[in-house]
């Protein structure tokens, strides 16, 4: 995303602050479609299993999850895609920003991350209240945003790349952190059910 | 010299953004954090899962 909204595409800082806003913005958007869809079909999945066997199902699916962070090729419902390259050539920036944000913000319409996704959106439905619901929705958007600060001072396309340093242990030392991370979420709403 | 100064420091801090290595050492901190201080409810370690899940997407395959 960082490729797509910098302040050189953006043409300067104070319209790249804009667009990075309207990124925010199509993030939340998407992920409360994803938040309202899981609350839905959650709902369901409580009233055929009950409370206990529903926590212990939302465990086992966070826990699934997680062996795909420990390198298991588990199956998930994820779109095996990126956003459409298509779009970067038939919209302006700012439209972009909106429609990026919210395929990102959704989520399962671009490829599997980590973990921490699906332990996040399967804590919903045992928080206590709505506004707790809504303030880790936006959390999430707003972390979806932070990593185009990546691209804060840049005026080529050629200096975002050098600021993605990839390497093979840091990847691994992430997929290691969103594991226990996501465990940790798993434990919490074990403890909380029982 | 000072303004290159300040680019290089500027891009040091923005890569630091999106390093695995930040990443990671933020989120298992701050779950270790509330778990010494008694705080690690289910809504604080959602919140820490929410954030890292979108922070972390910057190194998605």
């Amino acid at each position: 995303m960082a490729l797509t909204i910098n302040p050189a595409v953006s043409g300067g800082h104070a319209r790249w602050v804009l667009h990075a806003t309207t990124f925010l913005l199509g993030a939340l958007v998407g992920a409360l479609v994803s938040a309202a869809a899981i609350l839905a079909v959650t709902t369901l999945v409580q009233a055929l299993l009950g409370p206990s066997w529903f926590a212990f199902a939302m465990v086992c699916a966070i826990v699934w999850a997680v062996a795909h962070d420990l390198g298991l090729p588990v199956p998930l419902p994820y779109r095996q895609q990126q956003v459409p390259e298509r779009f970067r050539r038939a919209l302006p920036v700012g439209a972009l920003a909106f429609v990026f944000g919210v395929q990102l913000g959704v989520g399962f319409l671009t490829l599997f991350t980590y973990s921490t996704h699906v332990a996040f959106l399967l804590s919903l439905p045992f928080l206590t209240s709505l506004a707790e619901m809504l303030t880790v929705v936006a959390t999430f958007a707003v972390g979806k945003t932070l990593v185009l600060g990546a691209t804060i001072g840049v005026s080529s396309l050629e200096e975002i790349g050098a600021r993605f340093r990839w390497s093979r242990w840091g990847a691994r030392v992430l997929r290691m952190s969103t594991a226990g991370v996501s465990l940790s979420v798993a434990t919490a709403l074990l403890i909380k059910r029982w | 010299m000072r303004l290159l100064g300040r680019t290089r420091t500027a891009m040091r801090l923005s890569s630091a953004t999106v390093s695995p290595y930040v990443i990671s050492a933020t989120a298992v901190g701050t779950i270790a954090l509330l778990m010494m201080m008694g705080a690690a409810s289910l809504f604080r370690l959602a919140l820490v899962a929410a954030f890292v899940a979108g922070w972390s997407s910057a190194w998605s395959p």
